[in-house]
């Protein structure tokens, strides 16, 4: 099974909603109220409302649950809509969909997405820009992207998303394309863009490749098309700037991809039984985990908001009861420097004095990364202190004007020696050395960081 | 938010209405179908309105990914007060989908759910995060407190066992 066949089926796997009147349960135990007796009265509207629900049963009444489901096409895919709609979603397009009986709502928040619907009660594709509404016909909703800042191609938080605009372009029958600025009826052979702002536009005739109605949509399924060249010399320009968003959009998705392959290496790394050390480390792996890009760090567990305990590794570790309680004192006292390390560098990053005081390491190093440096200067640290550690790159003079990103990545790539030095302090430098090889590195955290900017 | 932070019921009602279906999607998948579901979303919802005066927005954690934060622990919790109770329990049966519990399931998206359910934690969370929430690989690492690394190898795992028991099911 293939990655994509395997996103394909778990795409499969839908939720129910949530149950009716969940948030007045939430609500109720949130602020609940003094308990009161129940009347003859209550109990009266009670037995009626259970007469009513069981005479509705019987009779078929009771509303059925209405069926979800949700989509992010990582090829053209089909989906099926109920009873009277299918769609045709393009690589990257994402859908949610509820249909209860033969009334259907989607949500289309991205991509590219023909849809055949026949006529019946209502049927409406909402957009970020605005609606669709449909009387029974077959068109095409495309919601043309959005900026994407570079965090997020970096793979870091969302949120920087910018409206683009929605192309509705209609083969046959008509449909309503509305939002809060206006609507407008478009019939076969038209198109109406909506952009930010703005009411829908007047329709106008729809370039031929465009209003061509697809075949059949699992011919049209199999067709490959190729959306980039698709009647893109037709194109006017808000068309153009639309596809041009969306070309954005698809980069996206191989960034995400690129992540992906990233993990994946680093397990087959770490799967390899051969490869899986880390430390001791010969001259060769250093000189090998440089070449591949790769910083392998074994650390104590200090990155939490409060100092790890040594747990379960005393076994793994086989640690007497002094030596235990000596490796608990280096965990907290390693756990203390490195917070204290950090906080001095975040408030020289950020200026945020009350977040320092607030953040754990890892939260601290992490937005250390994200506002003062970036995803990709971040990996090219990483990557020289391989080198470095290789003997391939010679580190930093000692006065070196590092910026405070560096520096706490310089930092945190030094706790795992740190700690052993600690431990060398209290039980001796071979003890140290042999606890940290017992288990080829120490036990409580591990990390490779890998991917060189060419990878 | 500002409302929903100073105690305000129907600002925090708004917030349920609006987060309690990605909260319910990731404790269903995290959980598989049963009643404790609901109790474990009323719990999040409960954490949040608690919690919500410490919320940072303009932190890095969006706000939809700390109530999903906050619901992935109260999951991971629940399970090992259930794999504290189990351990008397007779073995579980194997993680694998056989070909026939999945005729018996008579369709794919039972066979996904049966698979996703015998994830060991902590593949299941790192997998749900990573593909039905379309949280990042350090979102998930905060989430379930690890580095980023750690989450990477586990969605990847995850994707493994889930490509083994399914690929031998639909082979």
């Amino acid at each position: 099974m293939t990655e994509d066949e395997l996103d394909q089926i778990l795409e499969t796997y839908e939720v129910p909603e949530p149950p009716a009147g969940f948030a007045d349960r939430v609500m109720a135990a949130a602020h609940p109220r003094p308990a009161r007796r129940w009347s003859a009265t209550s109990w009266g509207v009670l037995a009626a409302a259970a007469v009513l629900a069981l005479a509705l049963a019987l009779v078929g009444l009771w509303p059925t649950r209405p069926v979800t489901g949700a989509l992010h096409a990582r090829r053209r895919t089909e989906v099926t809509l109920g009873a009277r709609g299918v769609a045709v979603a393009e690589n990257g397009a994402r859908l949610r969909w509820t249909v209860d009986g033969t009334r259907a709502e989607i949500e289309q928040s991205e991509g590219d997405v023909f849809y055949r619907v026949s006529p019946g009660q209502p049927f409406v594709v909402r957009t970020p820009e605005g609606d669709v509404r449909v009387r029974g016909t077959c068109f095409r909703v495309e919601v043309l992207e959005m900026n994407v800042s570079p965090q997020l191609f970096a793979g870091a938080a969302a949120g920087a998303l910018v409206a683009g605009a929605v192309v509705v372009s209609v083969y046959e029958g008509e449909v309503a394309v509305q939002n809060e600025h206006g609507e407008v009826s478009v019939e076969a052979g038209e198109r109406s863009v909506i952009e930010p702002s703005r009411a829908p536009s007047e329709p106008s005739d729809a370039p031929a490749s465009l209003a061509r109605r697809p075949r059949d949509p699992q011919t049209e399924a199999a067709r490959d098309e190729t959306p980039a060249t698709r009647g893109i010399d037709e194109m006017d320009a808000p068309a153009l700037r639309a596809r041009l968003r969306s070309v954005a959009a698809r980069s996206r998705e191989r960034a995400h991809e690129v992540e992906r392959l990233r993990g994946l290496l680093d397990d087959a790394e770490l799967a390899d039984p051969g490869r899986s050390r880390f430390f001791p480390a010969s001259p060769a792996d250093l000189r090998r985990w440089a070449d591949a890009c790769q910083l392998r760090l074994d650390q104590p567990p200090v990155m939490g908001i409060e100092p790890g305990r040594v747990g379960e590794h005393a076994e793994t570790l086989e640690l007497d009861p002094a030596e235990a309680r000596a490796v608990q004192d280096a965990i907290e006292r390693a756990h203390s420097s490195l917070t204290e390390d950090l906080r001095a560098l975040y408030v020289e990053a950020t200026g945020d004095v009350d977040g320092a005081a607030a953040l754990s390491p890892r939260a601290m190093l992490a937005e250390i990364r994200d506002k003062a440096g970036t995803a990709e200067q971040h990996r090219n640290v990483m990557h020289r202190i391989a080198r470095e550690r290789a003997g391939l790159e010679r580190p930093p003079p000692a006065d070196a004007e590092l910026s405070p990103s560096e520096r706490a990545v310089r930092r945190y790539a030094r706790v795992g020696d740190e700690f052993q030095e600690r431990l060398a302090r209290a039980l001796g430098p071979e003890r140290a050395r042999e606890l940290r090889a017992r288990d080829e590195g120490w036990p409580w955290a591990r990390s490779i960081f890998a991917g060189c900017d060419d990878d | 938010m500002e409302r929903a932070r100073r105690g305000e019921p129907e600002a925090q009602r708004a917030l349920v209405e609006r987060y309690q279906r990605p909260v319910f999607a990731l404790l269903h998948r995290y959980r598989g179908p049963s009643a404790e579901v609901e109790d474990l979303a009323q719990e999040t919802f409960l954490r949040v309105f608690r919690e919500l005066p410490s919320f940072r927005p303009r932190g890095r954690a969006r706000l939809s990914t700390w109530i999903l934060t906050i619901a992935t622990r109260l999951a991971i919790d629940a399970q090992r007060r259930a794999d504290v109770r189990s351990r008397h329990e007779p073995d579980p049966p194997a993680a694998v989908v056989s070909p026939e519990r999945l005729v018996e399931r008579k369709s794919a998206a039972a066979a996904v759910a049966a698979a996703v359910s015998d994830l060991p934690e902590p593949f299941r969370a790192a997998l749900v995060l990573r593909v039905y929430h379309d949280r990042s690989y350090r979102e998930i690492a905060d989430a379930m407190e690890c580095d980023v690394g750690t989450a990477k190898s586990r969605v990847s795992r995850a994707r493994r066992r889930l490509r083994e028991a399914l690929g031998e099911g639909m082979a």
